[in-house]
């Protein structure tokens, strides 16, 4: 079971489908938040210094 | 503009870099057009403000001659006062601009960045000193290193010897995949960080605290914690972007955290938070300090000089940030931090009073994570200002 799920993980096929997702979720979640304005999120706070 | 401060900022970025794939991706060398390319995003960042742009330009031309100086200096004579005084010109410039503020109501000499390009001349000064750099700099080099745009505002404080490694490393089609896939990666996690967690942290949780919070007591316990993250995936996010955008130029800019959160003691997480910075202290400062010190026998027990080491670096990193009180006290609360954890590590190895087992290693990240805290929460100054 556990050589199963240690294969499925490193299936380069599925890596390929996790990391589109990972990206995919996140440029989703960015729409989500901002639409599609040219948003900012604020100034970095070690920009000050 | 603000690196990374908004979308449009990092469309002209991929567009510029759009030449910099192709070329990485057929194998062949794309520096000299990065070169032009960190030219045309320092127009880019610093269009809006005239002032800083030629403030930037005096700057670099003014640690170029230092260092371009020094090092002809170097080959001949090695004079410790001319060196004190080739490193105070290499700060004076960060010093001023620091104090400026405090005098004067416009801040002339300063800019976006000045700090990381002071870290970066500075640090060329003293490893010339050090005869780890020996032969003259490129000139085209050097300006390269110090603009290099992707970490031009907040770092992370790159070396210069590690960076023209870079510059000399042949990259082939091949390994300039590994190195797209790995920046794409980081932009991507600095997308997360700040655009998304950041944010949320921000505008859902602490500018809404006045509404879950019953007390004062709550409000400011609240706020430390959420400080302390939003601190942490807002700078965080900011080194993924750099360091990623890096990647895409074939530079391997340093890391500049790894889980700090997760640190078994203050040494611990200093070697995770801000590293290149806290490694730029340890360097330039600890070590410098404390080989000094045993040196001239002015103290001789050793665990003294470190901990006198400990307080002049942090002090000093707490007056880097600002002369407001909160960075003082940061810089003294790390200092005691460190002192007293070196105490007692002293202590416990003589005395065996704190096992290592998984059950004491879990408590002691508990308690590293709660004092880093409120070391943040000082460091906000929200105690100071409130909401």
């Amino acid at each position: 079971m556990y050589d199963k799920l240690k294969q499925l993980i490193t299936n380069q096929t599925v890596k390929w489908f996790g990391r589109f997702a990972y990206y995919l979720l996140i440029l989703l979640l960015l729409l989500f938040m901002y639409g599609f304005n040219d948003a900012s999120a604020g100034t970095y706070i070690y920009n000050d210094f | 503009m603000t690196p990374y401060g908004s979308f449009t900022f990092f469309i002209i970025i991929a567009i510029l870099l759009t030449p910099t794939i192709i070329l990485g991706l057929m194998g062949k060398r794309f520096h000299t057009y990065n070169m032009v390319v960190t030219i045309l995003a320092l127009c880019l960042i610093f269009s809006s403000t005239h002032r800083q742009a030629l403030a930037l330009i005096i700057f670099t031309v003014w640690q170029v001659i230092l260092i371009k100086v020094y090092i002809a200096y170097r080959k001949k004579a090695n004079s410790t006062v001319v060196f004190y005084l080739a490193v105070i010109a290499s700060i004076l410039p960060l010093a001023v601009s620091k104090l400026l503020p405090y005098i004067v109501t416009t801040n002339l000499v300063g800019f976006l960045g000045i700090s990381y390009l002071t870290f970066k001349g500075t640090q060329i000064v003293m490893e010339t000193r050090d005869g780890l750099i020996k032969q003259d700099l490129p000139l085209h080099r050097l300006l390269y290193f110090i603009l290099f745009f992707p970490t031009i505002s907040s770092g992370p404080i790159d070396r210069y010897r590690r960076f023209d490694k870079d510059m000399d490393t042949e990259i082939s089609g091949e390994q300039y995949k590994h190195f797209l896939y790995q920046g794409i990666n980081k932009i991507f996690l600095g997308f997360l960080y700040k655009y998304i967690i950041g944010y949320a942290i921000n505008h859902y949780f602490i500018a809404e605290l006045g509404y879950i919070t019953h007390s004062h007591f709550q409000m400011n316990l609240y706020y430390m914690y959420g400080y302390s993250m939003y601190l942490f995936f807002d700078f965080a996010g900011y080194s993924n972007f750099a360091i990623g955008v890096s990647y895409l130029m074939g530079i391997k800019s340093p890391e500049n955290f790894n889980k700090p959160f997760i640190s078994r003691n203050i040494k611990d997480f200093w070697n995770r938070w801000h590293i290149t910075l806290s490694f730029w202290f340890r360097d330039y400062v600890f070590m410098r300090f404390v080989f000094t010190v045993t040196k001239k026998k002015w103290i001789k027990n050793r665990n003294v000089t470190s901990n006198l080491g400990y307080i002049v670096l942090f002090l000093l990193m707490g007056l880097w940030h600002g002369l407001e009180i909160q960075y003082i006290l940061y810089g003294a609360y790390q200092a005691f931090l460190m002192v007293a954890y070196n105490t007692f590590e002293r202590f416990n190895k003589k005395h065996k009073w704190w096992p290592q087992n998984k059950f004491t290693h879990v408590l002691s990240v508990i308690i590293t994570f709660h004092f880093v805290c409120f070391g943040f929460y000082i460091f906000s100054g929200y105690f100071i200002k409130g909401v």
